[in-house]
């Protein structure tokens, strides 16, 4: 016979046993390392169903898309993609090319000494490049981490918070940059504020008074050629080079039905050669409308023939309706009236079985791939893309129940993934188990993917 | 919600989310893969939390479908059946409360889970769970008595 309560007891105790990988600083690492991966597994899937496609690669010279051309299986482990990311190739190419400006000040800590020991910095970011050699005994180099929590202008007054990276010293530097550098007017004299944790001893933060010598000046061709994809027109009117990265300044012709919803690019050389990391980071302006982006990489180089290739442009129609399903009456409607033959399933995938629901409404026909079936069960990608096959699958995502009751329309122009879209020949079957009404009676579905998906690789000489 | 204030709250459920998965699969291993899953899915959607405040609700709420979901394969991987509904305290006295608690059925366990190991009190889960209070009150006796664990010693 059991004695229950002692057995509870020891279930309790055991549960009640944090480990170290639930420290706040290993599970926020964890979660950043996702994240990234998210965005190269991302990249990875694109290019398998290019590859499954077979659409034709226009680049010159040496096809460098076939890099990232592997199936999933195939992408490295994930620690030797974080491996490469904490110091990688633009990094290399700034220490190859004598651009780290020497810092040399340490800092004693509960951990040894952290030494700030060189900054790459221009108007766009600041990249930071932190050595711990000398650190107290017990204390192992690969356990620490660090990274820049606020940049102060001493001179000004200006602060940034940042924190968006959290590399490791597992290489000879951790190498910290700061995507939102470009918010502040380029620093002289600055305050870095640096947090450093390890899982067993503790946390602290640190602070470097830095000043900055005169950024090494940008690179700017003015391009101003366009493209067309699938009968939209963009225009590329500017590259500019920098030390830490390379920013694209694009822009969609006013006539287009479509909007870009991604749009990447990579830099290559006279002979075809991917140089930098493909890192983006897509800007917008006031109206929602993409306008930049920033790739890393390739200042030191690329040499004097440089060309920009368009890896992939994910677009959605500009006529995006929103659809309503209206319980009482048993209807779709969109702005234009009822929508006929809507066909709804319930995949049962939901978060939750009591809170949220996922719809799968389903029109015309569709091929899943395997391979976006498996990401998609794991969460990686927010949306189902079509590829080459007829049918078309909108997927609601997770619409909480105070969401689906406070739907407004400023809701939607917050994100533009969110919008809606044309549908066609949609077949209603049953109803939606555990939607949610509002007090008309009505739920709002809202889409989330990319209609038309395109990998173009067209390539445009800037120089 | 900017990541530092994201983490900063995630800070003071650590523990309690951790014991939650841990209830599930007496597993250490497991215990942080489903806790570093649901943080990592809040983290896609914190924009959709509207209300912070209700943020460790939110949050439970994605780790209990998380667990849920990998409970089905991990238990045909180890081989662990949920008992019948209409299954009686007998059926659970001859094994040990770790594999009891494993074969009860899911819409009992979850309770035991969130009552004994989140700390949650009745109306809490009743809440969270969208649920009529006097069912979760019904159904955590019910699992107690199946697995005889006396009420008042344990509160």
């Amino acid at each position: 016979m059991y004695n229950r309560d002692l057995e509870f007891e020891e279930i309790w105790q055991e549960a009640n046993t944090m480990p170290s990988e639930m420290e706040i600083t290993a599970v926020r690492k964890t979660v950043k390392k996702r994240v990234f991966r998210h965005r190269i597994i991302n990249t990875a899937r694109n290019l398998s169903i290019f590859c499954v496609a077979a659409l034709t690669v226009l680049i010159i010279g040496v096809n460098t898309s076939t890099a990232f051309a592997q199936t999933l299986s195939q992408i490295p482990f994930f620690k030797q993609l974080v491996d490469a990311v904490s110091f990688n190739e633009g990094y290399q190419d700034m220490v190859n090319n004598d651009a780290l400006v020497p810092v040399g000040q340490t800092r004693e800590t509960m951990f040894g000494d952290i030494t700030l020991s060189y900054y790459v910095a221009d108007t766009m970011r600041g990249v930071f490049f932190f050595e711990a050699d000398h650190l107290n005994s017990g204390v192992q180099k690969d356990q620490l981490s660090i990274y820049i929590t606020s940049v102060k202008n001493l001179d000004t007054g200006e602060e940034i918070e940042c924190a968006d990276n959290v590399p490791n010293f597992e290489d000879k530097y951790a190498v910290t940059d700061i995507d939102s550098w470009l918010e502040i007017d380029y620093p002289k004299h600055l305050e870095l504020t640096a947090h450093i944790s390890h899982p067993e001893i503790g946390e602290e933060d640190i602070s470097y008074q830095v000043d900055l010598e005169d950024p090494l000046p940008e690179k700017v061709f003015e391009v101003n050629k366009s493209f067309e994809v699938q009968g939209q027109k963009f225009y590329i009117e500017q590259v500019s080079l920098y030390p830490t990265c390379t920013t694209i300044q694009y822009r969609e012709d006013e006539n287009n039905s479509m909007d870009i919803i991604t749009i990447d690019f990579h830099l290559v050389d006279k002979d075809g050669n991917e140089r930098g990391e493909r890192r983006t980071i897509t800007r917008f302006d006031e109206t929602g409308n993409s306008t930049s982006i920033t790739i890393a990489g390739g200042y030191f180089t690329l040499g004097d023939q440089i060309s920009l290739v368009v890896d992939q442009l994910d677009l959605l129609p500009r006529n995006k309706r929103m659809v309503t399903f209206h319980k009482n009456t048993m209807e779709f409607t969109d702005e234009e009236g009822v929508l006929q033959n809507v066909y709804v399933l319930n995949d049962g995938k939901s978060i939750s079985d009591d809170i949220y629901e996922k719809c799968l409404i389903e029109a015309n026909r569709w091929e899943v791939d395997d391979l976006i079936s498996d990401i998609w069960e794991n969460g990686c990608i927010p949306f189902l893309i079509t590829g080459q096959s007829e049918k078309t699958i909108w997927n609601t995502f997770d619409i909480p129940e105070e969401d689906m009751n406070q739907y407004t329309e400023e809701d939607d122009d917050e994100n533009l993934f969110w919008g809606t879209y044309t549908i066609d020949n949609l077949k209603i079957q049953k109803i939606p188990r555990g939607i949610q009404y509002d007090k008309d009676g009505n739920v709002r579905l809202v889409r989330e993917f990319a209609e038309y998906y395109h990998q173009p690789d067209i390539v445009i000489p800037i120089n | 919600m900017k990541d530092d204030e994201f983490f900063n709250r995630i800070e003071p459920m650590r523990n309690k989310l951790y014991r939650i998965a841990y209830s599930y699969f007496n597993s250490q291993s497991m215990a942080i893969d489903m806790v570093d899953e649901a943080i990592y899915k809040g983290y896609l959607k914190k924009k959709q939390l509207k209300q912070k405040e209700f943020m460790e609700t939110w949050l439970v709420r994605i780790l209990l479908n998380v667990c849920n979901n990998h409970y089905k394969k991990y238990s045909r991987i180890q081989t662990i059946e949920e008992l019948p509904e209409t299954a009686v305290t007998e059926d659970y006295d001859s094994i040990p409360l770790k594999l009891a608690m494993q074969q009860l059925p899911e819409k009992y366990r979850k309770l035991v889970i969130l009552k004994y190991f989140g700390g949650y009190g009745v109306a809490e889960i009743a809440e969270m769970l969208e649920m009529p209070q006097g069912t979760v009150a019904t159904r955590l006796r019910k699992a107690l008595e199946l697995l005889r664990l006396d009420l008042k010693s344990i509160e």
